[in-house]
Order: structure tokens, then sequence, then C-alpha cells
């Protein structure tokens, strides 16, 4: 293999292990989150005031 | 802050930072001010007004020294609103007609609802206007007195509403209609008697408002009928004579329909809502 190849391969297993990370990051907490879901549903916010 | 379950409660001080946070899409429901949710609607904001906060619960106060007496005596004063598109700011507008003055004859100071208090203890401002339990609190403390309370001059006097972003209604109407319903059973089990309040004011004030106990304990029991929480369905002629005041009052220009602000559909089913079956503590 020739260097140029071989930095071109380099990257691209970076950039996978990369992929992969965030994918695992992002799912993979989620479905602990939600016990399985890939959607994790969070909360929607709703705003107030302290007033009754 | 955040609550058991599918919404997060999220505390804001005032109505401006409100406001800007529905205007960049990051709040998609909130509590906020009638006549502000009227006039953000007809500014092109994709939000509809689906339910009410709660009714009544607004007061204005004076410093008890000050010689205001009744509304002629506002002549001349300067007076704080949470906001100028506010109903306390209308019912001014109104009070003052129906004593033969106009809003022209006040200063009108918009204000943070939390800073009132020291405002008037200071006598920066001779009159305060705002949902409890902020007027109240001058009572409470010993230096306010009450000039009127809203439902005097505007029987079932309508403040906050709640306020969600229309892609929300298209998207998820199963969890609007789930807030809607936790309120409507909310505010019946509120209404079951003066424990209830009590138990509430004890929740409320340490886990969501940050306030004293005792302060929310006397906004909710004295008198009893301060603030209530029975009948929070959206009814067209209330918001039709909110429109009308608004309209006069200059706030609003005449291209609001109710049809375009309000969504009544979630409202409609929460007709014959039973109160929640939360016990007191004992």
């Amino acid at each position: 293999m020739s260097k140029g190849v071989k930095i071109i391969v380099s990257l691209l297993t970076t950039y996978a292990a990369l992929a992969f990370l965030h994918i695992w990051l992002n799912v993979g907490f989620d479905k602990l989150a939600v016990g399985g879901s890939s959607q994790a549903e969070s909360p929607r916010r709703v705003g107030f005031l302290p007033v009754t | 802050m955040v609550g058991e379950g599918f919404y997060e409660p999220v505390r804001f001080s005032g109505f401006p930072e409100m406001k800007e946070m529905i205007i960049s899409n990051h709040l998609p429901a909130t509590f906020m001010l009638a006549p502000m949710a009227m006039a953000l609607r007809q500014q092109g904001l994709p939000i509809k007004i689906v339910y009410l906060g709660h009714r009544d619960g607004t007061a204005m106060m004076v410093h008890k020294d000050s010689n205001i007496y009744n509304l002629k005596d506002l002549r001349g004063k300067t007076i704080a609103v949470p906001n100028r598109y506010s109903n306390q700011h209308l019912i001014i507008f109104k009070g003052l007609k129906d004593n033969g003055l106009s809003i022209k004859d006040v200063k009108i100071l918009e204000m943070a609802p939390p800073d009132m208090p020291a405002a008037l203890y200071s006598k920066a401002v001779d009159a305060i206007t705002s949902g409890e339990p902020f007027m109240g609190q001058t009572q409470l403390e010993g230096y306010g007195r009450v000039l009127y309370q809203a439902r005097d001059i505007w029987p079932g006097f309508i403040s906050c509403v709640l306020v969600v972003n229309e892609s929300v209604i298209e998207n998820d109407p199963d969890w609007v209609q789930k807030l809607v319903d936790g309120i409507a059973s909310s505010g019946k089990w509120l209404e079951v008697g003066m424990e209830n309040r009590m138990e509430a004011a004890e929740n409320v004030s340490k886990n969501y408002y940050n306030q004293h106990p005792k302060l929310l304990r006397y906004v909710l029991s004295e008198p009893p009928d301060r603030v209530t929480y029975a009948n929070l369905m959206l009814a067209r002629s209330e918001f039709e004579r909110i429109e009308n005041l608004a309209l006069e009052a200059g706030i609003l220009d005449g291209s609001v329909a109710f049809e375009d602000y309000a969504d009544t559909r979630f409202s409609d089913r929460t007709k014959g809502a039973n109160p929640y079956d939360w016990k007191v503590r004992k």
C-alpha cells in the first residue's frame, strides 16, 4: 500500500470510530434511559412565572 | 428544575424573557398573559391559546400610608403593571374609564411582578398590580393595602392562559390534551377544600416557586376565593371582551379573531373533568 492510501484508510477508520462513538453516545444512552426505545422522549418545556 | 413525567417546568421572572423564548421556538408551551398571547399571534407567531391558568388572583396594591382610597385618587400616579399586553393593564383602563378618568391620567410602568413589592415598599411607584402572591406579600409584610381585587371590577378575571406552539398541537395533540387534562384535574382538586390548597401551597412553594410556604398559604386562603381554579375552560365571550378592551386601549388592532388565536378542542374535552384523587399527607 502506498503512503497516500494508508493515510486515507487511517482517516476513514478514525472517522468510522468517531461516528460509532457519536451514535453510541446519542442512541445508546437514550436506549438505557427509556428502556429500549431508540427515540428518547425528553419532557417538553412548559414555562411559567411564579404567580398563582 | 425537572418535573416528574412528561413536561419540564421552566420558571421565568418576567414576561419579556418568556416572549423571546417563544419567538425563538425554544418553548413549546407556556403560561402567559392573555393579551400578550393574542398580540403575538397577531404578529404571526404559530401559537394558540388552549386553556386558562387560573381566574381572579389579581389585585391593585397601594402603600398603606398613601392617600389613595379609590380609583379617582390614582390621577397623576405611577402604576406598575406586568406588561403593556396584560389584563392588569386593561382593567386599569376600564376602571379609570368607569370613574370618568382616562389611562392618560396615570403613568403606567412595566415591571416584573417579583420586583413589585420592593418598588411599593420604597414608594418608587404609587401602586402595583399583578397576579398573586406578590400582591399578598405586601399585605403580609405590613406595607400594602388592597385598592381593589380584580374580580370587583371584572368578575371571573383572566390573567394567564396556556399557550402551545402550533407544531406541537399538530404533531402531538395527545401531549397537549394530557397537559390540559392535568391542569383541569389539578384545578378541581384545589377547589375540593382548604386542606388541598394548603398542601399545594407547601409543595408548590418549595418545588416550583421558591417562595415561603406561608405566603402561598396566605394567598390561597385569605379569602378562599382570592384565586380560583374551578372553571378554566375557554369561552369565546370572555376573550371577545378582552379583544374589545384591548382594541379600545390601542394595544391590539382590528385583525384579531378568536378562531385564529384560540384552539378550544382540548378545553372542550375537559368538560366534566374530575379532581385528581391525590390524598393530603397527614
